[in-house]
């Protein structure tokens, strides 16, 4: 708070200890609790040295754990790298994705994301492995996977994050009536609707799930999961490539998954002090050069010129007074022409990730990498519109970047009516993020994400069906520069694409179609959670 | 500048000088005065006031002064149907809100930073007519869209899947029946939207949706046992049901 002399000397005035007192004590005093009414907003915002810790506080993991499709030519994803679902509505843990965290009074913010596939009855014989196989929606109206995913906070599931109904039981109407309502056909009874489905949980046979929470906690120490429970209603699939299917059931695995959490603090800790003590004037006290300066004058001055961590008033600083909570910051986003953009550039494979996205529109056909995903004027989908300058890596910090693709269908040579059809989505960066001294793109592979034709497969083929999926994607990627930076900075952030079909691999033209996307980059300062 | 310098000397053996004094204590123009200084005017960087090693610690910083984060949740069903409150016809003149999927939230900063971000589970009843009476497709749009302060975020713009495929038997495709795949095109969809400059105030994130009623009227197949039905004309509406949902913002204040 300001404060003032409370006196002002005059002339052929008595000195009286008391005048002496009231001007040096609450100097004294305010030196311990300064404030944000204390300081020069703009210096200290500029010049001042923020703690690690002193905004946030991070955690996070990354598993890039593959889906078994490699490169062309490509078999169906198997579970060697998954880790399996249990059926049944009971909530179980993903593998690696418990954290026990011990935090202040304040709020945890959390982005999970994990990826999954749905192996239906496809049982490969020679290494016992489930592999994908595609559900169609003509073989019992296409029951999906069922799956729901949440957070779980100490041993809740957090709400607003149950990727389904909380009703597990939920079934759709359909929105359909006849006409007339009374039939006189003889062998129908009054009108008839058509079956409905169970719909509790997600979807497609493969499909990655993001999940965001923010969740108000006590002080202590808590467990933050994520969790996973599948609501199947159907079984009835029946084997199709009955030479490799014996027997068994279907199965569903997690692959890739990542977690940040950030324990925003709403309630300072006790601050450490550094008090400055001068001794009170005292009646008779001599007056002189010890009294005034060195005892007094002197040690104030030295006080507010060299002011010690622990002077700070505890939550006596805002916004006004520090440095921005992010270092950094972009977002971009893109817009469709009319029909979308697709590409057919062949999917290299999980682990062929560095220097491997091609860009621009020559380079959308029939090629093999990945491909920078670009609007239907050209502009690709990178940072650089918004965040020309490149990202600091070179120092610590910590970037998440989130993604949303819509991703309007996977079609193979005009068609849907096809099996295994298989579009990825990813994010990408621009640097030398491997130490080779070489710029180019590193694709990040624990956000590598597996999307398919869910949704027209088995039906009719119909050419002005041209967006049948409309699906949003989901995508994160997390880039931990808080121990270990780059030599260089990052050129820039961007979405990338590609498509893979088992049926007939490169050249089989599987076009992964999109239209509207953004990207958000945000650059964190480092605090370990 | 801000390191403070005392203008007077307190020496032994002059006369004490009151204005000199005073100016030690609290000087207008400042660069002097203990007062003056410490009102306003420390200074880090160069020259400034902070020691060797100071650094801003948690304790130091106000609650939520540089980070605040707030949400809304929902885990009630929530269903929407073409037929309801939607009179547009073929434009996406009308977007209606989706409950609970959505949240106003105050800005307290001009300087913010504001990370929203909005999650819902979907699964439609959107019906796709291959040939109807009339011989033409049906396939009335249900589209979402995020609003910021009544303005809509456009690069968040989804269409719905298709999921009831009805198959009449007029233009020829000998299967005339009903294909769901509801189930099958449920999903879960978590997106974001940055914003800085947004000012101080009162604002608003909403999910809002537009539905095309469509006119549809469908004969579809009706089998009772083994005999087949003569095809029977159906009134089609799109329905799009929402589960566990919820929208949130972080906003990260502090100079730039």
């Amino acid at each position: 708070m300001y404060r003032h002399p409370k006196y002002r000397i005059r002339d052929e005035e008595p000195l009286s200890p008391e005048l002496i007192n009231e001007v040096a004590q609450p100097l004294a005093a305010k030196r311990h609790r300064i404030d944000g009414h204390d300081v020069n907003a703009a210096s200290m915002a500029a010049d001042v040295d923020v703690a690690d810790n002193a905004y946030y506080k991070i955690r996070v993991y990354t598993d890039a754990d593959g889906w078994g499709l490699g490169p062309p030519p490509y078999s169906m994803p198997t579970t060697g790298d998954g880790d399996p679902v249990t059926d049944g509505p009971v909530w179980e843990a993903v593998p690696n994705m418990s954290f026990t965290v011990t935090t202040g009074l304040g709020h945890l913010w959390i982005n999970m994301w994990v990826q999954y596939i749905w192996h239906t009855f496809f049982l490969w014989v020679a290494d016992s492995h489930h592999a994908y196989n595609y559900v169609s929606v003509s073989n019992d109206d296409g029951f999906g996977a069922g799956i729901r995913f949440a957070v779980r906070i100490d041993g809740e599931i957090y709400s607003g994050t149950a990727t389904g109904h909380s009703d597990i039981r939920q079934v759709g109407s359909a929105a359909i009536k006849a006409e007339p309502e009374i039939t006189t056909t003889p062998d129908v009874i009054g009108p008839q609707q058509p079956k409905s489905q169970h719909t509790a949980g997600v979807g497609p046979q493969c499909f990655p799930i993001r999940i965001f929470a923010i969740v108000p906690i006590d002080p202590g120490e808590h467990t933050v999961e994520l969790v996973v429970c599948r609501v199947k209603f159907s079984r009835t699939y029946a084997p199709t490539a009955t030479a490799l299917v014996t027997s068994g059931t279907d199965r569903l695995h997690v692959y890739g998954r990542q977690a940040f959490i950030m324990e925003i603090p709403s309630w300072p800790s006790v601050a450490a002090t550094a008090s400055v003590e001068i001794p009170a004037m005292q009646s008779e006290d001599t007056v002189d050069q010890i009294a005034l300066s060195t005892n007094r004058m002197a040690v104030l001055t030295t006080a507010y010129n060299n002011i010690p961590t622990g002077a700070i008033a505890r939550g006596g600083l805002q916004h006004r007074q520090l440095p921005r909570a992010v270092y950094d910051w972009a977002q971009v986003s893109i817009e469709p022409g009319s029909g979308g953009v697709a590409t057919d550039d062949f999917y290299p494979g999980y682990a062929n990730t560095i220097g491997t996205v091609l860009e621009g529109v020559a380079n959308r056909t029939n090629q093999s990498g990945w491909y920078l995903l670009e609007d239907a004027m050209g502009a690709t989908f990178d940072t650089v519109a918004n965040h020309p300058a490149a990202f600091n890596a070179t120092d610590p910090g910590l970037f998440l970047v989130l993604a949303n693709i819509q991703c309007a269908s996977i079609e193979r040579d005009g068609a849907h009516d096809v099996p295994s059809l298989f579009g990825q989505y990813a994010i990408a960066a621009e640097g030398d993020l491997d130490g080779t001294a070489v710029v180019q793109w590193h694709v990040n592979a624990a956000s590598q994400a597996l999307v398919n034709n869910f949704n027209t497969f088995g039906l009719p083929a119909r050419a002005d069906d041209v967006d049948p999926e409309e699906m949003d994607v989901a995508i994160m990627a997390i880039y931990d520069f808080r121990t270990v930076q780059l030599t260089s900075d990052i050129v820039r952030f961007g979405v990338v694409a590609a498509s893979a079909t088992e049926v007939g691999g490169p050249g089989s033209r599987c076009r992964n179609r999109w239209r509207h996307g953004s990207m958000q980059v945000f650059r964190f300062r480092p605090g370990v959670l | 500048m801000a390191q403070v310098i005392l203008v007077t000397a307190y020496a032994d053996g002059t006369i004490f000088d009151p204005d000199g004094h005073n100016a030690n204590m609290h000087t207008v123009a400042g660069g002097a005065g203990l007062f003056s200084e410490a009102n306003g005017s420390l200074e880090a960087g160069a020259g400034g006031n902070l020691a060797a090693g100071f650094a801003v610690l948690a304790e130091h910083v106000r609650p939520a002064g540089v980070v605040a984060a707030d949400r809304v949740v929902a885990a009630r069903k929530m269903e929407f149907y073409s037929n309801g409150a939607y009179d547009s016809v073929g434009t996406e003149r009308t977007f209606v809100q989706i409950g609970d999927c959505g949240f106003t939230f105050v800005s307290e900063f001009d300087e913010s930073i504001v990370l929203l971000q909005w999650q819902f589970f979907i699964h439609q009843w959107r019906y796709l007519a291959y040939w109807n009476a009339s011989g033409i497709d049906d396939n009335p749009v249900v589209i979402l869209k995020a609003f910021l302060d009544g303005t809509a975020l456009e690069y968040t713009r989804r269409p719905l899947a298709s999921t009831a495929h009805l198959l009449d038997d007029t233009g020829g495709v000998p299967d005339h029946k009903y294909r769901n795949s509801e189930s099958l095109a449920a999903q879960w969809w978590s997106m974001a939207a940055a914003v800085d400059s947004l000012g101080r105030g009162t604002h608003e994130l909403s999910i809002r949706m537009f539905m095309d009623p469509g006119t549809s009227l469908v004969a579809i197949n009706r089998t009772i046992g083994a005999t087949a039905a003569a095809p029977y004309e159906h009134r089609c509406y799109n329905r799009a049901t929402f589960g566990v949902r919820a929208a949130g913002g972080i906003a990260f204040h502090g100079l730039p």
